[in-house]
C-alpha cells in the first residue's frame, strides 16, 4: 500500500494505516526532535505528541509533502515544549561542580559508556554538532536542521516552518556561519579534511 | 589585508552553494570567487559545515511510536449492546448459581428421605437377596443340574457327575435345558426351542421346525403325539419356563437397581433435580469461562 492510500485510510479514522505510517517516519521525527530539544527524553514526549496530534489533525492535511508537514507538527511540539522548558530553567547557564567553579569539562563530550574508540569519537562529534546547535536560537536552528540534516529543500523548509523562502535562505546562512564558527572550537573532532580547511583559512 | 565577508556575502555563498542563486547571481558571485581568496576559503568552510552536518549521525528512534487507540482517543471495541450488560456480570450470575446448586441440594439431602447416591449404596445390599431367591427357586426345579450363574462346580465334580446321569437309568431329561444364561441371553425366550418332540419317520424328511412353549401347551391341550412320560416333563419344564421368564430377561438384569422399594422416593423426581444440578453447573461453567475471557480481553 503506497503512502497516499495509507493517508486516506487514516483519514476515515484507520489506527492501523497511520501507524504504518509512523512506522515509517519514526526516526525522522525522533531525530528531528532530539536535534531540535537536546534532550533524548524530551524528544520522545514530543515526538509522541506530534504523533498523537497529527493523527487527530490529519483532516487537515491537504496534500503536498507528508514529511514536511509531520516535521511541521513536531516542530510545533518541540516549540511548545521548549517554551514550557524556559519558563521552568533553573539549571545554571555554565556548568559548575560541587565546588561551585566552573567545571572544563563539558558534560556533552562527556561518554556515557564504553564502546570503540571510533564510536567514541563519532559520538563525541554528535555531541559537538549538537552542543553548536543547542546555541543557535530555535528559528535558526530549525532550519539548518531541516535543510543540512533532513536534507529537505527550501520549499520544504518553507511549508514546514510556514515562512517564506527569502526568510530560509537568510537564516540559512547565518545559521551555518555560526555553525562553522562554533565548530572550529571541536577542530580535534573534526574530519582532517575539515580541520586542513579550516587551518588554511586562519 | 584580508577582506571581511559581510552578511550578504555568506547570504550568497550560502544560497551559491544549494543552487538557489539566479543565473546573474551566480555569474557575479562565480567572478568573484576567482577574484578573492576570502570569499573561495568562505564557501569552502560553509562547504564543508554544510557536509559535516549532513552526514552527523543518524538518531533512530528508541521505540516504536505507534499509536494505541487510547492515546488515539478511540473507544475500545465492545461487544455487541444488548449482549454487554449480561456479560457484563457473568462472574456475579456464576456466584449465584454455584451458591444456589450447593445449598439447593443440601435443602434437598435434608427434606429428601433418600438422594440417589444412598439408592447406589443401598442397591448392592439388596442385589444377594434377590439372587438368593433365584438360586433357591431355581434349585428347587433343577435339583441335580447347576445352572449357569450359580456356584461354580469344580470341573472334576462336574465331570463326574455329568457321568453318572448319562450312564444311570433316569427319567428322560429335555434335550435343550433352559439355564438362566440362556433365559437371559435374549428376549426371545419364547421362541426358544424348549424341546424337540419325536417324529415319526414321514415326518423325519419333513423340515423340523422349533417347538416352543406355547406349541406345547397347545399340544398338550390336543393331546397329540406327544408320550406321557414325555408330556409331563414338557408341562414341567414349560411351567418352569414360565416362571423363571419373568425373573431371566430384563427384569433380572434391572432388579437389583431399578426396582426400589416402595419407600424410596420415585426416581423421576431425583433426576429433574440432578438434571437441574448439571444444567447448573454447566452454566457456572460457561460464565466462569466468560468472565474469564472477558477479564483476560480487558473488555469489563
Amino acid at each position: 500500500m503506497d503512502e497516499t492510500a495509507l493517508i486516506t485510510a487514516a483519514k476515515q479514522g484507520d489506527l492501523d494505516s497511520f501507524n504504518r505510517l509512523v512506522l515509517v517516519y519514526q526516526d525522522m521525527v525522533y531525530g528531528h526532535a532530539c536535534r531540535m530539544m537536546g534532550d533524548a527524553h524530551e524528544a520522545d514526549d514530543a515526538t509522541q505528541e506530534a504523533f498523537i496530534s497529527a493523527f487527530r489533525h490529519i483532516h487537515q492535511y491537504r496534500g503536498g509533502s507528508f514529511r514536511g508537514w509531520l516535521l511541521r507538527i513536531v516542530t510545533n511540539a518541540c516549540y511548545d515544549e521548549l517554551r514550557r522548558k524556559k519558563r521552568r530553567s533553573t539549571l545554571p547557564l555554565e556548568p559548575v561542580t560541587d565546588d561551585d567553579e566552573s567545571n572544563d569539562e563539558m558534560p556533552w563530550m562527556v561518554d556515557q559508556g564504553e564502546r570503540p574508540e571510533d564510536a567514541v569519537q563519532r559520538k563525541e562529534l554528535g555531541n559537538a554538532i549538537q552542543h553548536c546547535l543547542d546555541k543557535l536560537s530555535p528559528d535558526f536552528r530549525v532550519v539548518v536542521i531541516l535543510v543540512d540534516i533532513q536534507g529537505l529543500d527550501y520549499q520544504e523548509a518553507s511549508f514546514t516552518i510556514n515562512k517564506p523562502i527569502g526568510t530560509i535562505k537568510s537564516r540559512l546562512a547565518r545559521a551555518r556561519l555560526s555553525m562553522r564558527n562554533c565548530l572550529q572550537s571541536f577542530r580535534e573532532l573534526l574530519p582532517s579534511s575539515f580541520r586542513l580547511i579550516e587551518e588554511g583559512t586562519k | 589585508m584580508k577582506k571581511k565577508l559581510t552578511f550578504h556575502d555568506w547570504e550568497a555563498l550560502s544560497a551559491f552553494l544549494d543552487g538557489r542563486l539566479s543565473l546573474a547571481d551566480k555569474s557575479r558571485l562565480e567572478s568573484r570567487l576567482t577574484k578573492e581568496p576570502e570569499l573561495r576559503e568562505g564557501l569552502e568552510g560553509l562547504q564543508h559545515t554544510r557536509t559535516l552536518l549532513r552526514n552527523s549521525p543518524k538518531i533512530r528512534a528508541p521505540h516504536n511510536f505507534t499509536l494505541t487507540r487510547q492515546m488515539a482517543g478511540m473507544k475500545e471495541k465492545q461487544t455487541p449492546g444488548y449482549i454487554y450488560p449480561w456479560l457484563k456480570f457473568s462472574t456475579v450470575i456464576a456466584s449465584i448459581l454455584f451458591v444456589f446448586a450447593l445449598l439447593g441440594d443440601f435443602f434437598v439431602n435434608q427434606t429428601t428421605p433418600i438422594t440417589p447416591l444412598q439408592v447406589h449404596e443401598m442397591a448392592p445390599v439388596a442385589l444377594p437377596n434377590e439372587e438368593a431367591v433365584a438360586e433357591q427357586e431355581m434349585s428347587a426345579a433343577y435339583p441335580t443340574m447347576p445352572l449357569a450363574g450359580t456356584t461354580p462346580i469344580p470341573t472334576e465334580a462336574a465331570a463326574e457327575k455329568s457321568f453318572e446321569l448319562s450312564n444311570a437309568p433316569m427319567e428322560p431329561l429335555p434335550s435343550t435345558m433352559p439355564s438362566v444364561m440362556e433365559m437371559e441371553a435374549s428376549d426371545e425366550t419364547e421362541e426358544m426351542p424348549v424341546l424337540s418332540a419325536p417324529f415319526t419317520e414321514e415326518e423325519d424328511m419333513q423340515p423340523r421346525e422349533a417347538v416352543t412353549a406355547s406349541d406345547i401347551e397347545g399340544e398338550m391341550e390336543t393331546g397329540a403325539k406327544i408320550p406321557t412320560s414325555e408330556m409331563e416333563t414338557m408341562a414341567d419344564q414349560a411351567t418352569q419356563t414360565e416362571e423363571i421368564k419373568p425373573e431371566s430377561s430384563e427384569e433380572t438384569m434391572a432388579m437389583g437397581y431399578g426396582e426400589a422399594p416402595e419407600s424410596y422416593p420415585p426416581s423421576r423426581e431425583i433426576n429433574v433435580w440432578r438434571v437441574l444440578q448439571i444444567v447448573f453447573g454447566l452454566l457456572i461453567i460457561i460464565f466462569g469461562v466468560t468472565a474469564f475471557f472477558l477479564r483476560t480481553k480487558k473488555i469489563i
